[in-house]
């Protein structure tokens, strides 16, 4: 009898096939591609859109390779999620193949879950039990790793699974990731990673990083090329001469956005900010009040047990519509969302592609979605999103470089961890994709800073988190191990207060700032409801219910507007070139629903080219104004008219006043700005770009405000806790002490890089100066506001920059604060 | 055109001028108020292994220093937490203390005790006060550490009895934020006067405090180092502008 050779590992294949068979289905090519390259101890990344069975692929994966070595320790296999609120639906989802696989497994494989949630009982059971799986998220690894069992806890692991990667990279909790992956790799030979993404435009840097850059040639790249049907449209104001120039909030379009829940089973209401949530909630709650009970709302700041009640309403299918901010772009699948709306513009196509994704997940259905534009322009850019997603064409997601204040967290982690040999520590820190190019400089200065808080405290022996003993270095005391312990990640969230019922239960939290500016009794939405701020005593924000829900106050949370891709860009202006040449190409139904709009921009100043800056000058009653058209994102927007405001007032000291959107940005003054090309030339030129910016974060709040984060991450300040008055201290404050008594620290010149990157992307900011550099420069004077100025001049003022001193400033607030009160004293009269 | 009144001799009408650099002045005893140093707070820091720069106990001692000598004070009355805690009172910080005690040998130095001072109990008796307690009746003025012992601090103006004592105390870190009408933001610790009582902002350049909004009726000075500046018909215009 002759024996065909098998292809390698065919008797695992056919074991989980039949698995599969078992329960009526065909595993994809692609998941058989998965368990053959894990079984074969290949690292890898799968990437593939929600829904398609990604988690089958790499966990039976990892049970093929663990079915290889039948008595290891656990845990054997670690799964990363990025999302705490994802890990149990995990768990549950890895617990499905074990009973049936356990004969062949040699045992029942059990699956813990260790996250920040975890009680201490709980802690200590699975440490005891060791489940032969772990379900985890990035920062409870770190602990993990920070204990001194960390060795021992890696003892018998063979896999290491990173789920939804591309949320994880492209941020410093990507970077906590991978520094705490090759410490696994040190503490684990011969560990296998996969990582699980959505499709990237820079898949193989997103390869490099989860492997690091040596494993990275040889790990497989799997594509998981499932036919998933999408079906993507835009709703077209009619008519759309009464649809504004401006806004955020787009409640014009409630009426069809009513229709079109109607219409649908289950709808999922996706926002852009959750301002903008709680609005649409709050208006589709007061059109359809019949709907009271089968709508909700979801994002961020709203409590978690009512987050949760949302969620399991939307799974069960008891509700009609779920509004949401980005807090439901992840997570489990909700299987009856038949269609998603987007309001706003998606902003990137990687964004609406998830969001697309989260409807449709029954078999053989379509994922629908909808965009609804708040503003005019803003169909030109649902026109270019849904234009590249039609296209295939996806934004990449770039990985952070030697971010000092994770390795210093990162230091102290593993010093904390069992210790560790400087030399032995370097290198594996730069076996990964962030720190590769990590300079000598920059490693002593991070193991200094642990050491001794860097060179501006050398002269303070009792300070040290580290020490050295014998060649190797140790966590100082088991007080700053704990210390160290609950400070570990790198989310640092602003400071809010809790927003609770006068009966005393929690409806969320909302910014500081936010609350400190209501006075008591002032009337606010939150979380779908008209309260009145009862009482604000620091800690907590003590609400009523509001009789009327008329001109309510929305918290203004910080963040969450993020610019609009480069991608994206390109193709708007595109788009914008092409309604410009008649004939030219079909335009989509959007960009024709705006050609009266463009014509009057043409008509009033001129339309935008990619080969051409505009710069529109306006006289209003309250000074000059200038408009310029980058097209590059409001982040670089943002980094552009704060330089060139800079560039201004350094040569006469005033107060400009900056706005910017992802279109353009303004910059207004009270004197006369420049005039002429050449001077506009000078003003974007990129040189001493660096030096500029530089110069002018020193003047501004940003700096300060930042540095927050970065304190916190590498543990200048310590995550409040109770009972410990005595060492808390705002971040600004030490940023303030640090300026003016250590003005050479390292992380001072952290925060500035970061808060250029961060803030103005400075990458794409440098970018765009040398594109401007070889444009046209056309500058325009506009009788009156022109179309694509309007939404910029909306945004009202976002930032100023002075070059005036102090008594100057306040001067001149006084001046204006008078000249304004004597205006309502004439209107009066 | 409205022209700020700065730093004027006699501020609040009780015979205290406020100076620049947030101490006030009492001009009939020759007294030098400040609050709120908090004194080896940064240490305090270090020692539980937050490296925040040393430099602030020295720095604020010799500014207040200079005041002294500036003022030619007869007396330095301290209106409170002065040390930030036990932990933080090193031996650097105390040394830092006593020779800046010894430079000024000839000015009798009050510490009003505060709720962080308390703590050092018995080691405040080895630095070299003139005199220790828990409050200063001068009538008409009480110089205490805490101005309302407890009370929140938006009581709304409150009646004064006539000869009823004016209150001046720190403890409270005020600090006020003022927005002008094309966006300009202002936030400075300050002064703040309502009836019967002063507040005055923290000394010490390593304190925090939040921003509060002052009661209807309070006067409310900004305290930079280079000048007071009253800011209440600013505040209450702003307020309007906001409200409108």
């Amino acid at each position: 009898m002759t024996r065909v050779a098998e292809a390698p590992h065919e008797a695992t294949v056919r074991r989980l096939r039949s698995w599969f068979r078992a329960r009526g289905w065909r595993p994809f090519p692609f998941q058989v591609e998965v368990w053959r390259a894990l079984a074969a101890g290949q690292n890898g990344l799968l990437h593939a859109p929600t829904g398609t069975g990604k988690t089958l692929a790499v966990w039976l994966g990892a049970l093929a390779r663990g079915q290889q070595r039948p008595t290891a320790a656990g845990p054997r296999v670690v799964w990363i999620t990025p999302l705490r609120a994802l890990a149990s639906d995990t768990a549950g989802a890895l617990e499905v193949p074990l009973d049936d696989l356990a004969p062949w497994l040699g045992g029942r494989w059990r699956v813990g879950l260790r996250t920040g949630d975890t009680s201490a009982a709980d802690r200590r059971r699975l440490r005891d039990a060791r489940p032969e799986a772990l379900v985890t998220t990035p920062e409870t690894l770190s602990v993990l790793l920070s204990l001194d069992t960390a060795a021992d806890f890696c003892a018998g692991l063979e896999t290491v699974i990173v789920d939804e990667w591309h949320e994880l990279l492209g941020s410093k909790r990507g970077v906590q990731t991978e520094l705490a992956l090759a410490r696994l790799r040190s503490l684990a030979p011969g560990l296998v990673t996969w990582g699980v993404s959505a499709t990237l435009g820079n898949l193989a840097e997103a390869v490099a990083a989860l492997v690091g850059p040596a494993a990275a040639p040889a790990a497989r790249l799997v594509s998981a090329r499932v036919p998933r049907r999408l079906d993507m449209a835009t709703l077209v104001p009619e008519p759309m001469e009464r649809f504004p120039w401006a806004g955020h909030m787009g409640l014009r379009l409630v009426p069809q956005v009513i229709e079109r829940i109607e219409a649908a089973a289950t709808t999922l209401v996706f926002t852009n900010t959750r301002a903008q949530a709680e609005r649409w909630y709050e208006s589709i709650a007061r059109a359809r009040p019949d709907w009271r009970g089968r709508i909700a709302l979801h994002h961020g700041s709203i409590d978690r047990e009512l987050r949760q009640a949302a969620e399991a309403g939307l799974k069960a299918g008891r509700l009609t519509c779920v509004v949401a901010t980005s807090s439901l772009d992840l997570g489990v699948d909700f299987g009856p969302v038949e269609q998603v709306l987007q309001v706003g513009s998606p902003k990137g196509v990687g964004r609406l592609l998830q969001r697309a994704g989260r409807s449709g997940h029954s078999p053989g259905a379509m994922s629908r979605l909808v965009c609804v534009p708040t503003h005019a322009l803003e169909l030109i850019e649902c026109a270019a999103a849904l234009g590249a997603a039609a296209e295939g064409v996806v934004e990449p997601r770039t990985p952070l470089e030697c971010p000092l204040d994770v390795l210093a967290q990162h230091v102290v982690t593993v010093a904390c961890g069992g210790g560790f040999a400087a030399d032995e520590l370097l290198a594996e820190v730069r076996s990964t994709h962030a720190y590769a190019g990590l300079d000598d400089r920059s490693w002593r200065w991070a193991l200094d800073f642990a050491a001794r808080g860097g060179p501006a405290l050398a002269a303070y022996p009792d300070f040290a988190r580290i020490v050295e003993r014998f060649g190797r270095w140790y966590v100082a005391s088991p007080a700053i191990a704990r210390r160290h312990r609950m400070s570990i990640g790198t989310i640092v969230g602003d400071a809010t207060v809790e927003v609770r019922w006068l009966r005393g239960a929690t409806l969320g939290s909302v910014e500081e700032s936010f609350i400190s500016r209501l006075a008591e009794g002032e009337r606010f939405l939150f979380a779908g409801r008209a309260l009145v701020l009862f009482r604000f005593d620091g800690r907590v924000a003590w609400v009523k219910r509001a009789r009327s829900a008329r001109g309510l106050t929305v918290p203004r949370w910080n963040g969450g507007r993020m610019p609009f891709t480069t991608l994206l860009s390109a193709r708007i202006l595109d788009l914008v070139r092409a309604a410009a040449t008649p004939g030219a190409r079909r335009l989509p139904p959007e960009v024709h629903a705006v050609l009266p709009l463009l014509r009057t921009q043409a008509r009033f100043s001129r339309l935008p080219a990619a080969d051409e800056l505009l710069v529109e000058r306006f006289h209003g009653r309250d000074g000059e104004h200038v408009f310029l058209y980058p097209f590059a994102g409001r982040l670089v927007h943002d980094g552009l008219a704060t330089l060139v405001a800079w560039r201004i007032a350094r040569r006469k000291a005033s107060t400009l006043r900056l706005a910017v959107t992802d279109w353009g940005l303004q910059v207004a003054g009270r004197g006369p700005l420049p005039a002429d090309a050449a001077a506009w030339r000078r003003l974007l030129s990129p040189g001493n770009l660096l030096e500029d910016l530089m110069e002018c974060l020193r003047g501004t709040e940003m700096a300060r405000i930042h540095f927050r984060e970065i304190a916190r991450v590498a543990g200048l300040v310590a995550a409040s806790r109770r009972g410990d008055r005595q060492t808390q201290a705002s971040a600004g404050l030490i940023y303030d002490v640090l300026c003016e008594h250590d003005a050479g620290s390292m992380l001072l010149g952290q925060v500035r890089r970061e808060v250029l990157e961060r803030q103005f992307e400075f990458r794409r900011l440098e970018e765009a100066l040398g594109r401007i550099a070889v444009m046209k420069i056309h500058v325009v004077d506009t009788p009156r506001l022109s179309p694509l100025a309007f939404p910029i001049w909306a945004e009202h003022i976002q930032s100023r920059l002075s070059t005036q001193d102090w008594l100057e400033r306040i001067t001149a607030m006084a001046q204006e604060l008078e000249a304004a009160a004597g205006r309502e004293m004439d209107g009066a009269s | 055109m409205s022209s700020l009144p700065i730093g004027p001799p006699d501020s609040t009408g009780a015979g205290i001028s406020l100076l620049p650099g947030r101490a006030a002045w009492l001009p009939a005893t020759r007294t030098l108020l400040a609050a709120d140093l908090h004194l080896g707070k940064a240490a305090a820091f270090r020692r539980a292994g937050i490296p925040v720069p040393e430099g602030t106990a020295a720095a604020d001692l010799a500014r207040l220093r200079g005041l002294v000598n500036a003022q030619e004070a007869r007396r330095v009355v301290i209106l409170g937490d002065l040390f930030h805690s036990v932990g933080g009172m090193t031996a650097a910080v105390e040394r830092q203390f006593l020779d800046w005690r010894e430079t000024l040998a000839d000015v009798a130095v009050v510490l009003v005790v505060g709720n962080h001072d308390a703590r050092l109990g018995k080691r405040l008796d080895r630095l070299g006060f003139t005199a220790v307690v828990e409050r200063l009746d001068e009538p008409p003025l009480r110089l205490v550490h805490d101005p309302d012992s407890g009370e929140p601090l938006h009581p709304g103006p409150r009646q004064v009895a006539p000869g009823e004592r004016l209150v001046v105390g720190g403890h409270l870190h005020p600090r006020v934020s003022l927005r002008g009408p094309s966006g300009d933001r202002i936030t400075e610790r300050c002064f703040i006067a309502t009836a019967g009582r002063l507040v005055l902002p923290a000394f010490g350049s390593f304190t925090g405090g939040g921003t509060i909004s002052p009661p209807e009726g309070a006067r409310v000075w900004l305290a930079r180092n280079e000048a007071v500046v009253d800011v209440t018909r600013l505040l209450h215009l702003a307020a309007r502008g906001q409200r409108s």
